[in-house]
């Protein structure tokens, strides 16, 4: 997505420059962009953490605040904002459930508008509660990693499922599942 | 004549000068990079290790300059420790009574550093960057920062001590991998897991204890000589007395470092004993505090998921690592390979005058750290609403919206809390603000938006709009008073052993604020249920609303959610009659309220 942008500094309208003017070389907002684009990711729903962990070391590299220190106050504020924004960014793709519904969004699905809900949400709410009990109720190691391994099989389970019902664009079904995923991810970090 | 030598106008090319400084509980170290060199600073005494030391007499003396036969009961010791509770508050620092806060004792300390700098560089060099432990909170932090500043010192940055301390080891000593930074001090502990790698160090969490460090070790010696005086209680002893045989502890233990059995004759209050002290005694008497660092450096590897395996090393940092015990323990429990090469007094400094170079000269090295507590705010019934949560990469810069929840509420106090605990109370009161000249609307209409953002420094800036009306306030945690902040490490520790009935409570307040609202948005639109349904529908809606009114004043939780339920249930064909009669705009959200 190119277009013509306007340096804040020395008012310069040029070709698309990333991050930093071509003529003054000073530092640009980004803009708004979502977080899949900011770090060049393709829109699927299983990303590949190494290469967003480097995409976003480069671009902290770019706008993070200590190489900023010497700067002009308007340089800092761009780092200040932009670094945090590329953490936020960062920290969304990183979360399951947060990435389900920047994916959601960027594909045009209104997040609740799902209604008929009330029959899997009985049955979620049941495996969940039983899941919860026998987690209160775990008295050795053993028992521990084993349902930690079980917890695990069933989120690696239902990421798979969301996978494919991205590819069918089955969106309320993703937003039932992201519920539950929601559910066990706690459960499991409860466990910890 | 004189040849007048012009420089060329490359500003680049002269190296900016940044002091390292690690302003430690026991001492104080400050080193500087000069010519590709890392030099440390010396006073006049050729030491490098400066006491953290004020003496308050006819002068100000710090440091090796105090001397402390003459001067024991004017001297102010370990004056860090205090940050954690009130910087501000005063303490006595003398026999005549006379206060002085911590930031002020703290400052004296600082001055002289500055004065040492000057003349071991034969320059004035003003920009530094100071280390604090990773733990410390906003309050903490910004003591130090102004300490530092009313000194004349231009504080350019505030890094992690256990960050600082990796930074050299990954810069220095080209360790690359997942590394656990264990830092015990004279009286903090924390420990940091960190990934590094070329050209980028980044922490991955960061946790600690505010009250633990060498002193406890001195105090726990103590204790054990004590008991061969059944008759005889601490409080028995003069404060000289006490400071003198604290003294005679440390040095104890500093001794042990190098012979393995002592016996020692003690004469206290007149009463000679022999006291004998050998490994295994050492041994039993420090294994509280050395549980405790190995409980915490555990909990740390599970918060950040990862496993003890994954880690390449465990690198000593502080004074208090040189006991030969602290790597035999740390060994023996984690199976790891320990570093200590880069020398655990010095390394702090070292890292810190590594990156003051590279930050105002320029580097292509990136170091990323985090945030050691979770901040929120205290929403309604007394909850934590965490917004930015503990081991959050800085700087963020995180927005909430939040809402009223009385009909025509026109104002609302914003409490700011850091801590682990799901209830505010139990956590840390950071500060307060009030916006008012919010709109009156309806309970729930009005969004208040509040933005935290917390810089590279970790420190903290908070401000709140009301999104209708553009009514904003900004506060920055600087100066606030009677903040509370002790022991961060208990919040945490508590927050794990309370955490189930910590749920639970959290549980019953969130369901009794969903009855609240649900009856005043009843209540909100009870014109129009008159309108729309039948006498019946409407005599039964009152009938739970009263039942449920009386629940609210119980704890019964299943029964307020079983009520919330049928009361949901009870004005659903209302909602419908309300969307019919195309009122939607009027009520707003209250709608999706009703419908939940």
């Amino acid at each position: 997505m190119k277009h013509k942008v306007l340096c804040w500094n020395c008012k310069t309208e040029t070709e698309a420059f990333e991050y930093r003017c071509n003529i003054c070389k000073k530092i640009q907002n980004i803009g708004e962009v979502n977080p899949y684009d900011l770090f060049s990711l393709k829109k699927n729903f299983f990303i590949d953490y190494d290469d967003l962990e480097n995409k976003y070391f480069q671009l902290q590299n770019i706008f993070h605040p200590d190489k900023f220190i010497n700067s002009e106050n308007r340089e800092k504020e761009i780092s200040a904002f932009e670094s945090s924004s590329i953490n936020n960014a960062y920290n969304m793709l990183v979360n399951n459930v947060d990435r389900i519904k920047i994916l959601l969004n960027l594909n045009g699905y209104n997040i609740g508008s799902n209604n008929n809900e009330s029959f899997t949400d009985h049955l979620l709410l049941e495996e969940i509660m039983d899941l919860q009990n026998r987690c209160m109720s775990i008295e050795n190691n053993s028992e521990k990693s084993k349902i930690k391994s079980e917890i695990k099989n069933k989120i690696n389970k239902i990421e798979s499922q969301i996978n494919e019902n991205f590819k069918k664009k089955k969106f309320s079904e993703i937003e039932n599942l992201s519920v539950k995923l929601s559910y066990l991810e706690k459960i499991n970090k409860n466990l910890n | 004549m004189n040849l007048v030598k012009i420089e060329e106008p490359n500003t680049s090319a002269k190296e900016q000068k940044c002091l390292g400084i690690d302003f430690g509980t026991t001492n104080s170290v400050c080193s500087i990079k000069i010519d590709e060199k890392v030099i440390f600073i010396e006073d006049s005494h050729k030491k490098t290790l400066i006491p953290s030391t004020v003496c308050f007499s006819t002068e100000v003396k710090v440091g090796n300059e105090i001397d402390l036969s003459k001067s024991l009961g004017n001297t102010i010791f370990s004056v860090k420790r205090n940050f954690t509770d009130n910087p501000d508050k005063q303490i006595i620092i003398n026999s005549k009574n006379e206060g002085r806060s911590s930031v002020e004792i703290a400052k004296e300390i600082f001055s002289y550093l500055k004065k040492i700098c000057n003349v071991f560089l034969n320059e004035d060099v003003s920009d530094c960057i100071v280390t604090v432990p990773a733990y410390y909170d906003e309050r903490a932090r910004s003591g130090i920062m102004r300490s530092a500043f009313m000194s004349g010192f231009n504080v350019r940055r505030l890094i992690n001590e256990p960050t600082a301390a990796a930074f050299a080891y990954g810069l220095e000593n080209k360790k690359r991998g997942k590394f656990l930074v264990y830092d015990l001090g004279g009286g903090t502990f924390d420990v940091s897991l960190l990934n590094l790698k070329d050209n980028l160090f980044k922490v991955i969490g960061t946790s600690g204890d505010s009250k633990l460090g060498g002193d406890d070790f001195d105090q726990l010696l103590l204790n054990h000589i004590l008991s061969f005086y059944p008759d005889l209680e601490k409080n028995d002893l003069s404060y000289n007395d006490l400071i003198h045989l604290t003294k005679e502890c440390k040095t104890i233990k500093e001794k042990f470092q190098s012979i393995d059995n002592f016996q020692l004759e003690f004469e206290i209050k007149g009463k000679k004993k022999k006291v004998e002290i050998n490994t295994n005694i050492f041994e039993k008497i420090f294994d509280k505090i050395i549980t405790k660092t190995i409980n915490i450096t555990d909990q740390l590897l599970k918060d950040c998921e990862v496993d003890i395996n994954d880690v390449d090393g465990i690198i000593l940092v502080g004074g208090s690592t040189k006991l030969k015990l602290i790597p035999k323990k740390i060994k023996e429990y984690f199976k790891k390979n320990i570093y200590s090469d880069l020398d655990p007094d010095l390394v702090v400094s070292y890292g810190a005058a590594l990156h003051g170079y590279e930050l105002l000269n320029g580097s292509n090295n990136l170091l990323l750290d985090v945030t050691p507590l979770s901040l929120g705010i205290e929403t309604m019934g007394g909850l934590m609403e965490k917004i930015i949560p503990r081991n959050s990469n800085i700087p963020i810069v995180k927005e909430q919206t939040f809402t009223t929840n009385e009909n025509g509420q026109t104002s609302i106090i914003i409490k700011i809390i850091q801590g682990e605990r799901e209830t505010s109370d139990k956590n840390t009161l950071l500060g307060e603000f009030i916006l008012s000249d919010i709109e009156p609307k309806p309970a729930g209409i009005p969004r208040i938006k509040v933005r935290f953002s917390l810089d590279v420094d970790g420190m903290l800036f908070v401000s709140a709009v009301d999104e209708s009306s553009g009514s904003e306030k900004n506060i920055v945690i600087k100066t606030a008073n009677d903040l509370n902040i002790e022991e961060m490490r208990k919040i945490v520790e508590s927050s794990i052993q309370n955490a189930k009935h910590d749920m639970d409570t959290r549980l019953l307040i969130e369901s009794k604020i969903k009855a609240s609202r649900l009856i005043n948005e009843i209540e909100n639109v009870r014109d129009q249920i008159e309108s729309l349904c039948s006498k019946k529908d409407i005599e039964s809606i009152n009938k739970t609303t009263n039942m449920l009114n009386t629940e609210l004043k119980k704890n019964n939780k299943e029964k307020i959610d079983n009520l919330v339920e049928i009361l949901n249930e009870k004005t659903k064909d209302f909602a419908q009659k309300l969307i019919d009669k195309n009122f939607k705009n009027f009520v707003g959200k209250d709608l999706d309220v009703l419908k939940e």
